[in-house]
């Protein structure tokens, strides 16, 4: 097959790999401001908790190889790469309550929560 | 006469060095062909199987990794339906460029969805034990690309 390079067509987005509410851009710009000046946030998917898959959230300084880089409202998330497929539509949430604050993830993809809340299944 | 000699030793030397070095720098960034007909023909197969709509077979050519984060064929697929739609129905799929990344190959192709717009889809593959190529990750990327 032979290929050659043209203009693409008109295209519309894909759907969002994931998106930030208000709160959880003001919070990671506040962190990207203070407390982790010069690093990221990585999101992955890994397998643990009671019902399979949790979010797992780590500091970086700079996106790993494959890792895609997700702004939104100006504020940059690093998403695993083995993540995109678990993740796509996700918004990601800052939360504040009376005992704990934390980013949260509003995922379409989810079919369950375990009761603790910790862990998901799709 | 002694000290020619030992020039031209020299240059050998260094001639052999750099074409060490050249070669490792080749061997860095290309996948060997039989890697690359292996990797491509793992994309294809599980491509067919989206066509044919057999979950189970297109499950089998994710990693056993992935196979256990996602539990079952059923609800690989139906990710794959929801958020894929350009790699589960594509109107016209073609191979570019293949990379390794570490011991994984990545593989990026251009896709023209169902909806008839152009995207990138990159394929992380992973060599398993016994020899053979799995999806380990696919990530689909909105961005200009070759259209065929």
């Amino acid at each position: 097959m032979s290929t050659t390079l043209t203009a693409a067509k008109p295209r519309r987005a894909l759907p969002p790999l994931m998106s930030l509410t208000d709160a959880a851009a003001d919070r990671l710009r506040s962190l990207y401001e203070k407390g982790q000046a010069g690093m990221l946030l990585r999101v992955a998917v890994g397998t643990k908790g009671c019902s399979g898959l949790s979010y797992d959230m780590n500091w970086v300084e700079a996106p790993g190889p494959g890792d895609e880089l997700v702004t939104d409202k100006g504020v940059s998330v690093v998403v695993d790469r083995k993540a995109t497929l678990f993740l796509i539509g996700t918004v990601m949430d800052y939360q504040v309550q009376a005992l704990s604050s934390g980013f949260t993830f509003i995922n379409p993809n989810e079919k369950g929560r375990c009761g603790c809340g910790e862990s998901f299944h799709v | 006469m002694r000290r020619e000699l030992s020039r031209l030793t020299a240059a050998g030397f260094f001639l052999m060095i750099g074409g060490c070095w050249s070669a490792a720098a080749r061997a860095d960034d290309t996948v060997a062909p039989g890697d690359l007909a292996a990797i491509q023909q793992v994309i294809t197969s599980q491509e067919d199987a989206f066509q044919h709509d057999d979950s189970t077979k297109a499950f089998g050519y994710a990693t056993p990794e992935l196979q256990t984060m996602f539990g079952d064929a059923t609800n690989f697929m139906s990710l794959v339906k929801r958020g894929y739609q350009p790699v589960y129905r594509p109107k016209s799929f073609t191979f570019n460029n293949a990379h390794p990344d570490g011991d994984s190959i990545v593989q990026e192709a251009s896709v023209v969805g169902p909806d008839g717009l152009l995207h990138t889809a990159i394929y992380t593959m992973e060599r398993q034990p016994d020899g053979t190529w799995r999806i380990a990750a696919c990530q689909l990327i909105d961005r200009p690309s070759i259209s065929s």
